[in-house]
């Protein structure tokens, strides 16, 4: 078993297990499939441009590169950094160790952030104060990284409903308030790519 | 990277304002050592002739795989690779026939058991929000904060941004306008408002809530962007035969 959000609430600790929540398990899933005129399922490959070569699925090997002279730049000895040069915070995964809880904060508050992952959660504890407040309707942040190393801290939101506990995983979106003289946006250009392949059922 | 989309406002008025998405997914990237940028380039590992399908075909079967591998190195194509990749074509294979020159596309349909629901010929869905469409519309639904993130995840954001004077105003004005209601909007596309929001073809459909805040001069409009209902996922069914 994974070791899950252990959360500190005036000094009443209280663990959750996590189980992931997404669009398969509850809706299911479309997928493209391509076949050819006897019905097998094709797969995707590259035709280099001398068309002389081809290149199955799992045939290419990404590097990374100095685009200066091409050599090539080993994992071990990449950074990530924000904007300014500052590398990406190291930090240890807050799984299974204790958190401290914040709030309860305005839903305003977990509507200010993207959420990229979801958590139903199943305490340890039946009695405790924390579960209370949520089934009351309060909901709580804390820390949270699920690995350890460079990342951005993200803020897991706990919450209840008829359904059950949730954790709600994401990180602050970026996107203020704007005056009358904000300076104008990116020119308009193609749309950004959703990130998703034909994953349209729910509604 | 802002785009163009109609919308009305509460007094049924319709403009055309700017959107954006969230940059926070960017604000990390990756560097070298020294901070030297770095880039990915593609590198030939393998090719199709020297899988171990089309090895088996060549050398006729395993024994004779065997052998050619102890001879030699068949499965290594020296002239491709290690090779960058660049102005390839992507194309389907047929396990049988090698490139397809006419394909059929297929949408299966999996219920969330993993179970095949069905298959059917694809069709392009196209996008319901584009500038030359129907504006997304002023519900009147509204719902407040605290039901609407017990009930949906929102996993993408929009901020509408006005691109002249009169779109300033019209935009502020629907921002009060919410804030003063303390709720969210339910939007939708088509000339309802009752289709889901799908912003590229072929996208993923979405439901949005408005949100609307002002400070002074300032104003914040996001549409938070749903496909997700914060549910419990059903229980797993244990195969057949096991306790």
């Amino acid at each position: 078993m994974a070791k899950g959000i252990v959360v500190d609430l005036d000094g009443e600790q209280v663990a959750f297990d996590l189980e992931r929540v997404d669009r398969e398990k509850l809706y299911g899933k479309k997928l493209l499939q391509v076949v050819d005129a006897s019905g097998q399922s094709c797969t995707t490959a590259w035709l280099t441009r001398d068309g002389g070569t081809v290149i199955p699925p799992g045939g290419l090997a990404f590097v990374y590169v100095r685009p200066e002279d091409l050599s090539t730049v080993e994992r071990s000895e990449l950074t990530s950094v924000d904007e300014s040069g500052q590398p990406a915070p190291s930090l240890p995964s807050t799984l299974g160790v204790a958190q401290p809880a914040k709030g309860p904060i305005p839903p305003s508050r977990l509507l200010d952030f993207t959420i990229a992952s979801v958590y139903a959660l199943s305490p340890d504890a039946v009695g405790a104060k924390l579960l209370e407040r949520l089934r009351a309707g309060e909901i709580f942040e804390v820390p949270f990284a699920y690995r350890g190393g460079a990342q951005e801290l993200q803020s897991a939101f706990l919450l209840a409903n008829d359904q059950g506990f949730f954790a709600l995983v994401g990180a602050e979106a970026a996107l203020g308030f704007i005056d009358k003289d904000a300076p104008p946006p990116e020119p308009v250009g193609e749309a950004e790519d959703d990130g998703e392949e034909l994953d349209f059922s729910m509604m | 990277m802002a785009r163009s989309l109609p919308i009305t406002d509460a007094r049924k008025r319709d403009s055309h304002v700017l959107f954006e998405t969230d940059a926070a997914r960017e604000r990390y990237h990756v560097v070298g050592p020294g901070g030297a940028a770095v880039r990915i380039d593609r590198l030939i590992r393998t090719t199709a002739d020297t899988s171990l399908e089309a090895l088996h075909h060549r050398f006729g079967g395993d024994e004779g795989l065997s052998q050619a591998l102890v001879k030699g190195d068949p499965e290594v194509d020296l002239a491709a690779v290690g090779r960058r990749l660049s102005g390839a074509s992507r194309v389907w294979l047929s396990p049988t026939d090698g490139i397809l020159y006419s394909a059929r596309s297929l949408q299966v349909v999996y219920g969330p058991d993993g179970v095949e629901k069905s298959r059917a010929d694809f069709l392009d869905v196209e996008a319901t929000v584009v500038p030359d469409g129907p504006p997304l519309v002023w519900s009147g639904r509204l719902m407040a904060a605290d039901e609407v993130v017990r009930k949906f995840v929102f996993s993408r954001k929009l901020r509408l941004r006005h691109v002249d004077g009169l779109t300033y105003d019209f935009l502020h004005e629907m921002a009060r306008t919410l804030q003063e209601t303390g709720k969210l909007l339910f939007v939708g596309a088509g000339p309802k408002g009752q289709q889901p929001i799908i912003l590229t073809r072929n996208g993923s459909p979405w439901r949005g809530f408005l949100d609307g805040r002002v400070e002074g001069s300032a104003y914040r409009l996001v549409l938070h962007l749903t496909n997700l209902e914060l549910k419990a996922p059903p229980p797993k069914v244990a195969p057949e035969g096991t306790s």
